[in-house]
């Protein structure tokens, strides 16, 4: 939604459900209690979770935020490699999901999965816009030179998809670094297959080669670890 | 493209490292082949994944409070810098094209309406000359009312530039796009609201010539009712710039479209005419 509403004389009204009569009264049956008990934020699954932001629970989005806040920004910072510029690309992910809970499409996969798409394609997409050829360079360089880093390295290796997280870093290890270069660089930089060529001096078949084999080693690696956990 | 060609570029593809003609050539090889399909989605699912290797940084505070504030007042942005950017820039082309043009314009109608005054007051003295010198000053007089009038213009116009970009420094100024339709499908424009000046402001680049006669009416519904917004002219190089405010007995409720028509005359119009030549751009158009 733009702005439009914004000129509304009439406040935001966030939909709160009082407790029914019956909760109330202790007369409630077992399924009008299930049916009218709040939804734990914190353990329900993100898919019931942006249900119930598309009904405007603010909460709903506060829960979210505070689960996939880090990460959405994160992913966002390692594209775009600067700061301010990830903090927009979040802070966009977020409201966006705020006004079009519909956008996600529970049939077509999971919804962290799906939320860290939108916040690399995103990013992606700024980046080719403004910094990709220049400010980029020492990010790239940077990348072109990281490790794949134990969870151990990282400050903030949290509950958080922990076990899922440490298994795509491990398979991502287990890849040759110049597999795993030019993946990065496709996947994080939004390079075509040409444009790593062109950046690694190598040819075109020697860029190909190598990304098909680096996905098809990752592939057996991570089946199973995306239908786990939410 | 067949089945094996597709193969070979699956993996790549998955990772969006096609150049665009090879993306698109397996996009509609897979929208017909269930088992290329299969694939892709395998290995999309594969590289879906990826992210969830970066290393994980603490969001700051400040960020939440943006998000949840934002969250809080529909379609009010909080500040952002791509927005800021991105209106910026738009802003200054056309308000530099404006400037321009306005700064030569009132310098040449400065010298004209001296002159003009000059050679008025000359002829004032000559006037008990002749009929013939009373006819030429009734000329020069009537000139002289034209440059007056056109200066007037200007200073409302410089005082309109100021008002607009007062409203792009607005951090808390809140944007709409409208998108040039079939009829000016290069035109595109910026609809900037400030609820604490109380003033729109619209922005426009590539709009056509409205036409000898013709003129660009701006409208917005509000709660069912359509509401005349003001007029825009386009200047020779597309640009075209606005200064809009709700009419007092405008209804309340949300502004639920706008929209800018072309009309055939200079008067307001009491209802929009069917040359739509901008409409609001669909919600989550960019949505990926």
């Amino acid at each position: 939604m733009s702005h439009l509403d914004a000129q509304a004389d009439e406040p935001l009204r966030i939909q709160a459900s009082p407790p029914s009569v019956e909760a109330v009264e202790g007369l409630a049956s077992a399924e009008t209690e299930a049916a009218t008990r709040p939804l734990d934020y914190l353990s329900a699954p993100p898919e019931r979770v942006v249900a119930e932001i598309a009904r405007h629970d603010i909460h709903a989005l506060e829960a979210l935020y505070d689960r996939y806040g880090d990460i959405v920004y994160s992913v966002s910072l390692r594209v775009v490699g600067d700061t301010q510029l990830a903090e927009d690309i979040t802070q966009e992910v977020f409201l966006r999901l705020w006004r079009r809970p519909d956008l996600f499409d529970e049939s077509r996969g999971r919804f962290l999965t799906w939320l860290l798409s939108v916040a690399r394609n995103r990013a992606i997409d700024e980046l080719r816009s403004r910094v990709r050829r220049h400010a980029h360079e020492a990010q790239d360089a940077a990348a072109e030179a990281l490790p794949a880093k134990d969870e151990g390295d990282d400050p903030l290796a949290q509950a958080l998809h922990l076990d899922e997280r440490v298994a795509v870093r491990r398979a991502l290890a287990l890849l040759p670094p110049e597999q795993r270069l030019v993946i990065e660089l496709a996947y994080f930089g939004g390079y075509t297959q040409q444009e790593i060529a062109t950046r690694l001096r190598q040819p075109l078949g020697t860029v190909k080669t190598r990304v098909r084999l680096g996905l098809q080693k990752l592939r057996p690696l991570l089946i199973g670890q995306r239908d786990q956990g939410h | 493209m067949n089945c094996e060609a597709v193969w070979k570029n699956i993996e790549a593809f998955a990772l969006g490292a096609l150049e665009e003609p090879e993306a698109d050539a397996v996009a509609a090889h897979i929208a017909e082949c269930a088992e290329c399909a299969e694939l892709a989605n395998a290995y999309q699912a594969t590289v879906d994944q990826l992210p969830l290797a970066v290393p994980l940084h603490r969001t700051p505070a400040r960020l939440r409070k943006a998000v949840l504030a934002g969250a809080r007042s529909p379609g009010r942005p909080a500040p952002s810098l791509l927005r800021d950017v991105r209106v910026l820039s738009a802003a200054a082309a056309v308000l530099v094209a404006l400037a321009v043009g306005s700064v030569v314009w009132a310098g040449i109608l400065s010298f004209q309406v001296n002159d003009l005054r000059a050679e008025s007051q000359r002829l004032e003295r000559l006037v008990e000359a002749g009929a013939e010198s009373a006819v030429e000053q009734g000329r020069l007089q009537s000139a002289l009312g034209v440059a007056e009038d056109e200066q007037r213009r200007m200073g409302i116009r410089l005082e309109e530039q100021s008002k607009i970009i007062a409203l792009v420094l607005d951090p808390d100024a809140l944007l709409s796009d409208l998108q040039g339709t079939s009829l000016a499908p290069e035109a595109h424009c910026y609809y900037l609201w400030s609820a604490y000046q109380s003033i729109g402001g619209l922005l426009c680049q590539d709009l056509p010539p409205a036409g000898p006669a013709g003129t660009y009416q701006m409208w917005m519904t509000k709660d069912g009712t359509t509401i005349a917004m003001g007029s825009l002219t386009a200047q020779p190089d597309g640009s075209a710039t606005a200064v809009v405010r709700l009419p007092a007995n405008a209804p309340p409720g949300p502004v639920t479209d706008m929209w800018v028509t072309r009309e055939s005359g200079r008067a307001v119009p009491s209802k929009p005419g069917s040359d739509v030549v901008l409409a609001r751009a669909p919600a989550g158009q960019t949505a990926r």
